[in-house]
């Protein structure tokens, strides 16, 4: 068996919590529970498992605005990141941040980003970090195939390469720019192949696949931890939910999510895969579901229980370290 | 917003969390970062309709799209809150899933619970108007009434008069001041030249033709009070107006405490040792025309409005109302033993001697009319209430806020709207209307312990009456000396309009009553 | 200069179809009006609708059917490159208005505005024209976190050459919009997100609102309340409240932050001796210090109390919804600082 059973059963409870985690959100969003605007990204968990199981707290990533995948896949406490995105005193930001905002630097997460493109110079300035200590830790960014097109992104891209970073760049194309198509937005034919021209190695992969995914990943990895620069990987994927939930996605094609949540949803291509290899049993992953199910209640009732910030107190602290 | 998940109490919290028996609201869901509200168009279920999951529950319009409403629980439908053609905004309550077994009770004291949400007035708040602001220059809006006007000094003058004739000007360029301006001087803006930007009207514009016309120019404002100079002077870590402020007040900054920023040692830090040193600190009454010794520093306090205020009201009373008084002393025991009983009776009651006595004033006020009165220097108007204004000491001063018709409240309902008008005082919430006015006066300095006052007459009342402390005395009662507790009255009463026999026969009459409290609780 | 509406005909628009209005009388009038940017048809190479937004907020919803995509532009995520062909646009016979979907973004094509855009004329000898509207969402009260709900007309009001219009209800908003792109010069139009929904009657026929002619919403003589934006609809409440106290506000809208009305606020505060600011930027460097500092040095003389000033705390937008209630100016925080520097 090339994977061990325990493996496997971590990356689906890790995908699995973060589907669930998505689902409450858009059930509580619309409830009330949830302020402001929330992107789920349900739908793309087999990349953010991938790309992030076998780093290390030490590893630094880098998110997007749909980063509550990201978070949970390296590690970050959903009942911290659900206060968080309520809003509460007790989140994984003090309530400050909000669900385009959640960081758990002990966790080697340096932060969702709303800024479209943000997240990957700041990555190369982890992973120069990395490489100026002589540590063997890496960085990697996530970004859409909509930020792809953003300046800050393409700069990073050549800057990567030049300095020779350790830094992946992970792509998740899923077909939309918030509600534009991503074949429309990108001039090339292939993602994949213009990260290419920038002088590091870049790989396309499905992204509903997570074994494909891993694979790709881990090269890239080995790359970073070896000291043999940057990678780029664009991984296609489907976002299964709107820009922003909410979002009544009148430009997707009839059927188009129906047909995914059929055909391309990576929960069950995972749970097909490895029954079909005899790799586990229905019964061990059924107990995951209902635990998960239980885990992301909780950390419902948590986050609603918990308590608001204190003007008073929190409006003003952490402007500065000292000033 | 309401949790759409309410558990009800009644359950356990075991029960938490999986599909159990939970009333769930509909709301008016958020498609789109555009969308605030919905328009109701049908029902796909009726009351008592069996829900599952994912079922459809109704549709709902909004600018963009109808779409449908899902159910996200399974239960019955057990109440519609919203009918089709409603309009309503995000967040509000359209209905309501719960199983079968939680009562019909339960499901009304949820809605009850969500009726006062705000969201669900969807037209009043979505559609709520912001008046157009009109260019200026189409259509100055006319003062507000309550706003007073300018000075009426400036009808138009003769001399004026070249400059009032014209042609209607409201599309003359100018100003919003400029031609609120032109208007109380009756200045036509066709006889002025614009020289503001794009050629408008300005005030100096206009002021400049008032003054070549020879009229002279209205409502200067008052001479601007002059930011006073700053106090000033070391090596300890301190600020600039600290330091000047220590060699000034001769302080040693090495004495003084560093409260301030970063550490520093700030100008209150300084006049605080200087306290201490017993250098005199500047003194706020402005209380000699003596030039204070060199060493010495004054401070220049600005009147506030309200300290304005309550200079000229007092000086005018005191000046222009002969003033003289009439003291008695009132024995309170059995108005204490009374309070007692009340407050130890009524858990919503907290009623203090002031409460006693203004309820007294209120009754002494009706069986003696010719006190319950008002003047004006020329007119006596007599009231039918007595509007009772209790004095109240706030940061700013002293403020007497009314409670009307105070002989038709009872005594706990009065003492706890004193209360609620002392409160609302100190936080400055209190409307014009509620401390303008009034009948007659009480002022109760009894709680610092004060044996007796004098006090000056409130205009436009006629009457005050001052209340000090009730403390144990020895007094003679049917030939013996016993110890009663007693209080002193003094009642100031403007000569021009009370007599004396009108000023005793009222405080005998509220002796009486205080005396003998069960005749003001009926 | 104002061209006022003749046929006198209007209705109750909101502060979005207002915008939308001004854009679609404006691209009707004059080939050469395009608009770019972000989603502003939306569905662009997608199998569902086109126009599926009409940009995120719905106000350039119906634009793309009607003029195409020629001259409706989705653009991909890439701030620098619509700003900078906007601008390059506007020097070449077209006349664009750009969107910055949330104003915020001007971090990522900042060079585009300041370094470019606003000094053309002035760098090169007064030969250039820039006729480019930025159109652009600010202010806080979404619950849109530190990234998304900044009030930064303060950076762009201190470059030399960029017009900052802020327009605070829907009669403004057509005005000042129309008179955006007809002027020659780039303009900053800069929209509250809080006020999309907000109705006023708005004439239907095109017409202008000058720069630098600021509005008066309520008239008085106590006291001089300078607000802009979101932050006019406050003002006028907290003034109404104290009318009832009998205090009159006079109420300034500079409507146009650059060029700034400083001749009206002057003379209002000459009337008054009383001036409050109130501004929902932060308070250092603001245009709430900026309009002080004005007041402080050419109006000295008329002032009988100190200047206050009402803004945002030195702090970014708070996501927590308890937090950025306290973090936005309040009607109470208004009347307060009226009362305050009456003394009162």
């Amino acid at each position: 068996m090339p994977y061990q059973p325990e493996f496997l059963l971590r990356v689906y409870r890790t995908m699995k919590t973060i589907r669930i985690f998505e689902e409450r959100c858009i059930k509580e969003f619309e409830g009330g529970n949830i302020p402001g605007f929330v992107h789920a990204s349900n739908g793309q968990e087999a990349i953010a498992v991938a790309a992030c199981i076998d780093l290390t707290y030490k590893d630094i990533i880098g998110s997007t605005h749909r980063g509550h995948g990201h978070c949970i896949a390296k590690g970050c406490d959903v009942i911290g990141m659900m206060k968080e995105i309520m809003g509460k005193a007790t989140g994984l930001c003090k309530g400050k941040g909000g669900s385009m905002h959640i960081a758990d630097f002990d966790k080697g997460m340096i932060g969702a980003n709303a800024i479209v493109g943000g997240g990957p110079p700041l990555c190369n300035g982890a992973a120069l970090g990395a490489k100026t200590r002589g540590t063997k830790d890496i960085a990697m960014s996530f970004s859409g195939d909509g930020s792809a097109n953003q300046g800050t992104v393409l700069e990073a891209l050549n800057f990567a390469a030049v300095l020779k970073l350790p830094h992946v760049f992970i792509f998740e194309n899923n077909g939309y720019g918030e509600g534009t198509s991503a074949n429309y937005a990108l001039g090339c034919d292939s993602l994949a192949e213009r990260n290419g021209a920038f002088g590091m190695p870049s790989e396309y992969v499905d992204g509903t696949d997570f074994f494909a995914t891993y694979e790709a990943c881990q090269r890239a990895i080995q790359r970073a931890r070896q000291g043999e620069g940057p990678s780029s990987i664009e991984a296609e994927t489907v976002r299964f939910d709107g820009h922003f939930i909410g979002d009544p996605q009148l430009y997707r094609g009839k059927n188009e999510i129906a047909d995914a949540k059929v055909n391309r949803d990576c929960l069950t291509l995972f749970r097909n895969r490895v029954l079909a290899e005899s790799w586990l049993q229905a019964p061990d992953m059924d107990a995951i579901d209902e635990e998960v199910e239980l885990l992301i209640a909780s950390a419902v009732q948590e986050g609603l229980n918990a308590p608001d910030p204190d003007p008073a107190i929190d409006l003003m602290a952490d402007v500065y370290c000292s000033y | 917003m309401c949790p759409a998940l309410i558990v009800l109490s009644t359950l356990s919290e075991t029960y938490w969390g999986l599909n159990m028996s939970v009333i769930t609201a509909i709301n008016m869901p958020k498609w789109g970062m555009e969308m605030s509200e919905g328009v109701i168009s049908v029902w796909h279920l009726n009351i008592g309709d069996p829900v599952i999951e994912g079922a459809d529950l109704l549709d709902v319009e909004t600018s963009k799209i109808i779409n449908t409403i899902t159910a996200s629980h399974a239960g019955n439908l057990r109440a519609i809150t919203a009918n089709p053609g409603d309009t309503l905004n995000v967040g509000a309550l359209l209905g309501v899933i719960a199983s079968n077994d939680v009562s019909e009770e339960d499901i009304q004291v949820f809605i009850a619970s969500r009726s006062n949400d705000t969201s669900n007035h969807a037209t009043e708040s979505a559609a709520q108007e912001l008046a157009p602001v009109a260019r200026q220059d189409a259509e100055a809006k006319p003062l507000a009434p309550s706003s007073p006007t300018l000075t009426a000094a400036s009808t138009p003058t003769t001399s004026l008069g070249s400059l009032a004739l014209g042609e209607d000007d409201s599309s003359v360029g100018a100003t919003v001041v400029a031609r609120r301006l032109a208007k109380d001087y009756g200045v036509n803006l066709n006889n002025l030249n614009g020289t503001g930007r794009h050629n408008r009207v300005t005030k100096a514009d206009l002021e400049q033709a008032v003054l070549a016309a020879g009229g002279q120019l209205i409502g200067q404002s008052d001479s601007a009070e002059r930011p006073r100079p700053a106090a000033d002077d070391s090596q300890v870590k301190a600020t600039a107006v600290a330091r000047r402020l220590a060699k000034d007040l001769k302080v040693n900054l090495l004495d003084c405490r560093a409260s301030g920023d970063r550490g520093r040692v700030c100008k209150a830090d300084v006049e605080a040792q200087a306290a201490r040193q017993q250098t005199p600190v500047p003194s706020t009454t402005g209380q000699s025309h003596i030039e204070p010794p060199a060493e010495l520093q004054t401070e220049i306090i600005a009147m506030s409005g309200m300290r304005k205020t309550i200079a000229r009201r007092l000086q005018e009373s005191k000046q222009t109302a002969p003033h003289f008084r009439v003291n008695t002393d009132v024995c309170i025991d059995n108005l204490l033993a009374t309070r007692k009983l009340i407050n130890a009776s009524n858990r919503q009651a907290k009623v203090s001697v002031n409460d006693f006595i203004v309820k007294a004033c209120a009754s002494a006020l009706q069986k003696i009319p010719s006190m319950n009165i008002q003047f004006d220097g020329e007119n006596i108007t007599r009231f039918q209430h007595a509007d009772i204004s209790v004095a109240v000491a706030i940061d700013e001063g002293l403020i007497t806020p009314i409670v009307k018709a105070s002989e038709t409240k009872g005594l706990v309902a009065l003492s706890n709207e004193i209360r609620d008008l002392a409160t609302r005082a100190k936080i400055g919430r209190l409307s014009a209307e509620e401390f303008q006015g009034g009948t007659f006066c009480v002022s109760n300095l009894g709680m610092f312990g004060v044996k007796s006052f004098d006090a000056i007459i409130n205009p436009p009342q006629a009457a005050i009456l001052a209340v000090g402390t009730g403390e144990p005395c020895a007094v003679v009662r049917n030939g013996e000396l016993t110890v009663a507790t007693m209080m002193s009255l003094s009642l100031s009463s403007d000569h021009r309009v009370i007599d004396g026999a009108l000023a005793a026969e009222f405080m005998s009459c509220l002796k009486g009553l205080l005396e003998q409290p069960a005749t003001i609780l009926g | 200069m104002t061209t006022t509406p003749t046929s006198g005909t209007s209705s109750l628009k909101t502060y979005r179809e207002a915008i939308n209005d001004a854009l679609r009388q404006e691209m009707r009038r004059d080939p050469t009006v395009i608009i770019l940017g972000e989603e502003v048809s939306g569905g662009a190479g997608c199998a569902g609708q086109d126009d599926a937004y009409g940009g995120v907020f719905g106000v350039t919803k119906g634009l793309m059917p009607e003029f195409g995509r020629e001259r409706v532009i989705d653009t991909p995520i890439s701030e620098s490159a619509i700003i900078g062909a906007a601008a390059g646009a506007a020097n070449n016979g077209l006349r664009p208005v750009a969107e910055l979907m949330f104003f915020d973004f001007i971090g990522v094509c900042f060079d585009q505005i300041f370094n470019q855009a606003a000094k053309f004329r002035y760098m090169f000898g007064g030969k250039a024209r820039t006729p480019m509207v930025i159109r652009g969402t600010v202010g806080a009260g979404w619950r849109a976190g530190a990234q998304h709900s900044n009030m930064l007309h303060p950076v762009v009001t201190h470059i030399p050459g960029l017009k900052v219009v802020m327009p605070s209800n829907a009669y403004d908003a057509k005005g000042l919009l129309i008179q955006a792109i007809r002027d020659d010069d780039p303009v900053l139009f800069l929209e509250h997100k809080i006020m999309y929904d907000l109705k006023c009657e708005v004439p239907d026929e095109p017409y202008t609102i000058p720069f630098g002619e600021a509005a008066f919403p309520r008239q008085g003589t106590d006291v001089t309340i300078v607000a802009i934006s979101n932050m006019v609809t406050r003002a006028i409440e907290a003034a109404d409240l104290l009318a009832k106290e009998g205090i009159s506000c006079d109420v300034i809208d500079p409507r146009t932050v650059s060029p700034l009305d400083e001749e009206s606020i002057l003379e209002s505060v000459e009337v008054t001796g009383r001036l409050v600011i109130v501004d929902e930027a932060h308070e250092r460097c603001s245009l709430a210090a900026d309009i002080s500092s004005i007041v402080a040095e050419k109006g000295f003389s008329s002032l009988r109390a100190p200047i206050r000033k009402v803004t945002a705390p030195h702090a970014p937008v708070p996501f927590s919804p308890v937090l950025e209630d306290a973090y936005v100016p309040s009607v109470d925080r208004i009347v307060n600082a009226v009362r305050d520097v009456l003394g009162a």
